[in-house]
């Protein structure tokens, strides 16, 4: 690449061929630009008697607002190989430090049709951390391809990369309607996958898009809500989700937590089931404070222990919603056994 | 059923080029090209053209895979092959990535030998052996004729049992064979729903009605499996109205169990049905992580399952042995009302089961 100074009366601005978009504002390079000028000459490529910009487009438009004539450059040449300046200009924005998703798309999406997808350079993908898995530049391709709305999203910095992927063969309404859901609720990457993926589940299963479950009156009063914070609406979707991804285990966990209530033990006492209720692993967990209390709590869990109420819990025929017997038929039923046994 | 591709291609190791299984490829395969090489690597991606015959170095009889936190049959996996072609969206085969291509073991002499030594060993006690467990067991069975080998071989063995277990109709191998009443064809049975759409390559619900009646005709006893079943919408018509089929078709008498099992898939089986079969909506059910690690559906969903399908059956006959495969205790007596241990455990019931049904046992302790 030749060294050579351009003015600008011979650079054709408007042409973006080679534009990666950062779509997040920045001051950084503005400040060095006033601080020192341009330190790293840019990018053009001849074009006829023209040239145009392969990078640097934001130090020449500065250098232009602020008189010059026109600016140090390297120049490729007309004969120069598309897809050879491309990997330059790819392989210097992956050098410098810290790309966005926006831009990692928009490279994705230019290398995809400058190399087709099994022939990309293994090189650009290690740079980036992007998998070599077949499907996976094609989902960058169609982030990349979501327009202005995705992009800005992505470049954020609030949307995980992994449920950026997740959600880039969504129509385009559930994609970036569930993009601007993670981007408000501000939540750590793990809890995005764990929200986008019971999304997706939940709109297979019933057949229907992602905007249905995102955009569906419940999920709208939390997001819309002005009493919660991030934090909070960020757990009320997903308790939602989790209610609506495991409409029957939620049923019987808060059937259990009913039931549990009824039933009356003593505040220092827990019962735990399995997870899930698979196995027969239930643990008891005793909260107290010294022996007396100890005995207290003992004592006063002694009755229900030994009651008809507790197996109830264990009645896995029981219908959610069901009652435990009621507090007379439980009395009956202990004086009932009681006689039984004086009898 | 849809008649399936024959293998094109046939890459036997030279070691078993000679063997009786490759001469019966040989000759049920007349358009297949036939290579010989010393040793077959595992493939990358599965080619579907092709059959492998290998040298195996492996041990033919395994037990089956059941864990203690979960009653298992304990029936023993004549192992003579691996991979299926059928394409079912739920089959665990599709994990099996280092060996996508179906494959078949040609040293059959070694794999008789060692089944002789295995039943040798306890000669007081019933085997119960199954092929159908890596491998569908009658899929290829028109180009190997490995029925005609394996089923008089158990009519000859007094305390054996052989359960063949398939999704196809590919029963005429198994006519006029000499099964001495110890052999059992097995069909797995689901929705006519899940067959549609899950399992759109297997025989039809009709036909492998058709081929177990067939089967019965020729002295057969038979057994079905439940297994996957899968919640879908309408499950509970869809479940009755396979077993009203199943029961307008064939004799109860001639069932000697019935096992029903609810889906459950190891954890990375998800993605690859996303992969593969991206309309399939089976992994979208109520999974939770069991105890074997292996997803099943919540507890709920499973009793509810089990105890229509044992309802149904016990209308029509009560004495007919069903059964749960890798079910625990609670599910066990939630659905059936009692668990396994109070009858002397799954593996004993089945075993009273070939002794009621079959009339084989039990057998005089070796002096």
């Amino acid at each position: 690449m030749d060294l050579r100074f351009a003015t600008f009366s011979e650079i054709d601005l408007d042409n973006r061929t080679f534009e990666i978009r950062r779509f997040a504002a920045s001051t950084r390079l503005k400040d060095s630009l006033a601080r020192f000028g341009i330190l790293d000459p840019p990018w053009l490529q001849q074009k006829g008697a023209q040239y145009i910009a392969v990078d640097g487009f934001q130090r020449l438009g500065w250098a232009k607002e602020n008189g010059a004539k026109g600016a140090v450059c390297r120049i490729f040449g007309q004969d120069c190989d598309i897809r050879e300046v491309w990997s330059r200009r790819i392989e210097k924005k992956i050098f410098e430090s810290g790309i966005n998703l926006a831009e990692k798309a928009q490279i994705m999406s230019v290398l995809i049709v400058a190399f087709q997808s099994q022939e990309i350079p293994s090189f650009f993908l290690s740079g980036m951390n992007v998998s070599n898995r077949p499907d996976v530049p094609a989902k960058w391709a169609l982030l990349s391809a979501g327009g202005t709305e995705t992009l800005e999203m992505l470049a954020s910095g609030a949307i995980a990369e992994r449920a950026a992927l997740e959600v880039a063969e969504w129509d385009e309404r559930s994609r970036d309607s569930l993009l601007s859901v993670l981007k408000a609720l501000k939540c750590s990457a793990s809890i995005q996958v764990e929200i986008v993926e019971h999304i997706r589940e939940i709109a297979v299963r019933e057949q229907k898009s992602g905007a249905d479950i995102i955009e569906a009156p419940r999920s709208r009063e939390i997001l819309m809500s002005g009493d919660l914070n991030h934090r909070q609406k960020t757990q009320a979707l997903r308790t939602l989700l989790a209610e609506l991804r495991y409409p029957r285990l939620s049923s019987r966990q808060n059937q259990f937590r009913r039931d549990l209530e009824a039933l009356g033990l003593p505040s220092g006492i827990r019962i735990i089931p399995p997870p899930a209720f698979e196995g027969n692993n239930w643990e008891m967990e005793l909260s107290f404070n010294g022996p007396e209390e100890l005995r207290k709590i003992v004592h006063s869990a002694r009755s229900i222990v030994e009651s008809d109420r507790l197996d109830a819990i264990w009645r896995w025929d029981r219908r959610p919603g069901s009652p435990l017997p009621s507090a007379a038929a439980r009395q009956k039923q202990d004086e009932n056994k009681t006689t039984s046994n004086e009898g | 059923m849809k008649k399936i591709q024959a293998p094109r291609k046939v890459i036997v190791e030279s070691s078993v080029a000679k063997g009786e299984l490759v001469a019966s490829l040989r000759k049920n395969l007349p358009g297949a090209s036939f290579e010989t090489v010393d040793r077959i690597s595992d493939a990358v991606c599965c080619d579907p053209e092709i059959l492998e015959v290998v040298d195996f170095r492996g041990r033919f009889m395994k037990s089956c895979p059941g864990t203690r936190h979960y009653h298992c049959c304990g029936y023993k996996i004549l192992h003579f092959g691996t991979q299926c072609s059928i394409g079912c969206s739920y089959c665990i085969l599709q994990a099996y990535l280092n060996q996508p291509n179906l494959r078949l073991f040609g040293n059959l002499g070694q794999m008789f030998g060692e089944l002789s030594d295995a039943l040798a060993q306890n000669r007081d006690s019933l085997h119960r052996i199954g092929t159908g467990e890596f491998t569908d067991s009658l899929l290829l069975d028109p180009f190997t004729e490995l029925s005609r080998l394996i089923v008089p071989h158990f009519a000859r063995t007094p305390n054996a049992v052989l359960e063949l277990k398939t999704k196809t109709n590919f029963v005429e191998n198994l006519s006029g064979l000499d099964h001495g009443g110890h052999t059992i064809v097995a069909w797995s049975l689901n929705s006519a729903q899940i067959r549609k759409q899950e399992e759109p390559f297997a025989a039809t619900i009709a036909e492998r009605i058709e081929a177990a009646r067939f089967c019965s005709g020729e002295g057969y006893f038979l057994a079905f499996h439940f297994d996957p079943i899968i919640d879908h919408p309408e499950w509970k018509s869809g479940y009755a109205r396979t077993l009203d089929r199943l029961f307008a078709g064939i004799d109860p008498a001639r069932i000697v169990w019935i096992s029903l099992g609810a889906f459950r898939f190891m954890p990375e089986l998800k993605e690859i049905i996303r992969l593969r079969h991206p309309l399939s909506r089976i992994a979208y059910g109520e999974f939770i992580r069991g105890l074997d690690g292996k997803m099943r559906y919540f507890r709920d969903i499973r009793a509810e399952f089990y105890s229509f399908m044992v309802e149904r059956i016990r209308r029509i006959d009560p004495g007919l042995c069903v059964y749960l495969c890798m079910e625990n205790d609670d599910i066990w007596k939630q659905s059936f009302g009692f668990s396994p241990e109070e009858r002397g455990g799954l593996s004993h019931m089945l075993d009273c089961a070939v002794k009621n049904r079959m009339h084989i046992g039990p057998f005089e302790p070796e002096t």
